[in-house]
């Protein structure tokens, strides 16, 4: 145990501390002890830089979308699927819709950028129904981007965030659908007042547990699927600040831009959590 | 368990609502299953070909030499062995480390136990930003080295918290009664611990190796040296370069005129995901008990 406990010190406590050099003019040959103190020097940078702006509602707007997006699909999925009452083929289906789950998102990368591109088979589709007259770069359009990366991650979680739905659904009773269908209730009926109340208490906890994330943003995706073209909205945090810290070695200015958002993150933690507890009881802790 | 979950008997007949639900079940599971066989025969199709565009699910010029050309390259070769290693060792490493803390957490009267707990759980709430990482790994000498895949991954406190549960589970008389015929810890947790909970471990394990045969960004922040190159840091490496790049590195590496950069990455991934879509039905059999074990404690 005490090994175990120094290597969790060393591995993830140690780095922690290394936040300090936000707060230096850090350089590797002088380390974290003789680097020069500068205060909230490269804070101040970051905020009086006309692109903080544009980096914060970038990295919100496609977390945002995501989130809500993101659980009114799997969420919809769930029931759904819960009215198929043929066992294998919900079976099925349940394990098609979360194999995108277990891809690299480098794969995944890959997949989009191939389907999406000029040449690409959705392109194609489009044209032959007549849709489109030439193809679309969907991955090179600044108005699409942000739907296109929503897409994509709803397409990568959907089955997976519907499995803890589905168990919810699961602890309801028959004899609760039973009753509500003797009064005559009809079958959407029983799906809006029954199934999805059952799971609103999972919906609300999962959405406390992701609160905290929206301002950190899916850097795999967005690192891969950035390209220069859209470099305006597709631009996030984390991406900024892998390339300005390892890219251009501006490490105490990466990191003060780092601490920002675990700060934020935090409070937007603890306060999504205070608020979830008074709207529908439920919190993390 | 969610494969239970449906009603069982059924109050509706059959209507028109369940054709529409199972028609849309339908196309969802194709929507899903489409980028795969788009890419299988993107890899199969000729590059020059592929070009022009329209192929959409069967490959058009039939070629092995997308595949071929992997297989001869020397560093893609290097790539898979580093890719297969870390996941070999990787994967072994952490479930040895994983079962023995979970075993010490199982001992509630364990000295200083809420203390151990704190330190294993607050890591999975705040992490240290990637640059901090960065500089400390570098300055302990574990960057640059294959260590870096392992060391930082030894456990994960939700995988603990887990197999804790797991471990709960086992009837203490069982080790009791095997502590009184003389085994030790060690003893009890290979003999009696680890044959009652093989299920749920080999799903942790199965996890664990799909995530380091997946991960490509640890090799780009930590790792300079080619030879560290794992498949899917190379595949990350080639969508991230331009166009005219990715030419050049498939113009060098072949004297085949007909290759491009996008049936070589097609032909890449599906060597990538080809492992996983294999392990994918063991993998799913268990999972799903694995994750709500996970979600009730949390």
């Amino acid at each position: 145990m005490l090994p175990l406990t120094i290597w969790m010190i060393l591995i993830f406590y140690i780095p922690i501390l290394g936040n300090v050099i936000a707060f230096q003019d850090y350089s590797i040959p002088k380390g974290f002890i003789n680097s020069k103190w500068v205060g909230l020097k490269h804070f101040k940078s970051f905020f009086s830089s006309d692109l903080a702006m544009t980096l914060i509602r970038n990295t919100l707007a496609m977390s945002i979308l995501s989130l809500i997006f993101g659980t009114i699909a799997s969420v919809a999925f769930a029931i759904l699927l819960n009215e198929i009452y043929q066992a294998n083929f919900k079976r099925f289906v349940q394990t098609v819709s979360y194999l995108p789950y277990f891809i690299s998102m480098a794969v995944c990368a890959n997949m989009f950028i191939n389907l999406l591109s000029r040449t690409g088979p959705l392109n194609n589709i489009l044209i032959s129904l007549g849709l489109l007259k030439e193809g679309i770069p969907f991955l090179e359009s600044e108005g699409l981007y942000w739907i296109v990366l929503t897409i994509q991650n709803i397409w990568k979680s959907i089955g997976w965030n519907a499995i803890l739905y589905l168990a919810a659904i699961a602890g309801i009773s028959y004899e609760t659908y039973e009753a509500a269908f003797v009064d005559g209730a009809g079958r959407l009926r029983l799906m809006w007042n029954i199934t999805l109340p059952a799971i609103v208490p999972t919906i609300a906890i999962l959405l406390v547990m992701n609160s905290g994330s929206v301002i950190m943003g899916n850097f795999e995706q967005q690192y891969l699927m950035f390209n220069p073209m859209v470099m305006d909205v597709a631009e996030v945090i984390s991406t900024y600040v892998y390339k300005r810290g390892m890219g251009a070695m501006q490490f105490s200015f990466a990191t003060a831009v780092g601490i920002f958002q675990s700060v934020v993150s935090f409070i937007l933690l603890i306060l999504v959590n205070k608020a979830s507890k008074k709207l529908t009881d439920v919190s993390l802790w | 368990m969610a494969d239970e979950s449906s009603i069982g008997k059924r109050l509706y007949k059959f209507k028109s609502f369940d054709f529409l639900l199972y028609i849309f079940m339908i196309i969802l599971s194709l929507i899903v299953l489409y980028p795969f066989l788009y890419l299988i025969a993107l890899s199969f199709n000729q590059g020059t070909d592929a070009i022009r565009g329209g192929i959409t699910v069967f490959p058009r010029k039939f070629t092995m030499e997308n595949y071929r050309m992997i297989f001869e390259n020397r560093s893609m070769l290097h790539g898979l062995f580093i890719s297969i290693s870390r996941t070999l060792v990787g994967t072994a490493v952490t479930m040895v480390f994983t079962i023995l803390a979970s075993y010490c957490f199982t001992k509630r009267d364990m000295v200083g136990y809420k203390f151990y707990l704190w330190i294993f759980l607050i890591p999975m709430y705040i992490a240290a930003g990637i640059i901090p990482t960065y500089l400390v790994y570098k300055t302990m000498g574990i960057t640059n080295n294959f260590l870096v895949y392992i060391i930082p991954n030894l456990v994960w406190g939700s995988n603990i918290i887990i197999m804790r549960t797991l471990f709960d589970d086992v009837p203490k008389s069982l080790a009791e009664s095997a502590f009184m015929d003389g085994a030790g810890d060690m003893t009890i947790i290979y003999k009696v611990i680890v044959p009652l909970s093989l299920p749920v471990i080999a799903t942790i394990a199965l996890f664990n190796a799909v995530w380091q045969w997946n991960s490509w960004f640890d090799t780009m922040l930590f790792t300079r040296s080619k030879d560290l190159d794992t498949l899917m840091s190379l595949l990350s490496q080639m969508l991230l370069q331009n166009q005219s790049q990715q030419l050049a590195v498939a113009k060098a590496n072949n004297r085949m005129q007909n290759i491009t950069p996008e049936v070589l990455k097609a032909a890449m991934t599906m060597i990538t995901v080809m492992p996983i879509v294999l392990v994918y039905p063991f993998l799913q059999k268990y999972f799903i008990k694995g994750i709500m074990v996970g979600a009730v404690k949390e």
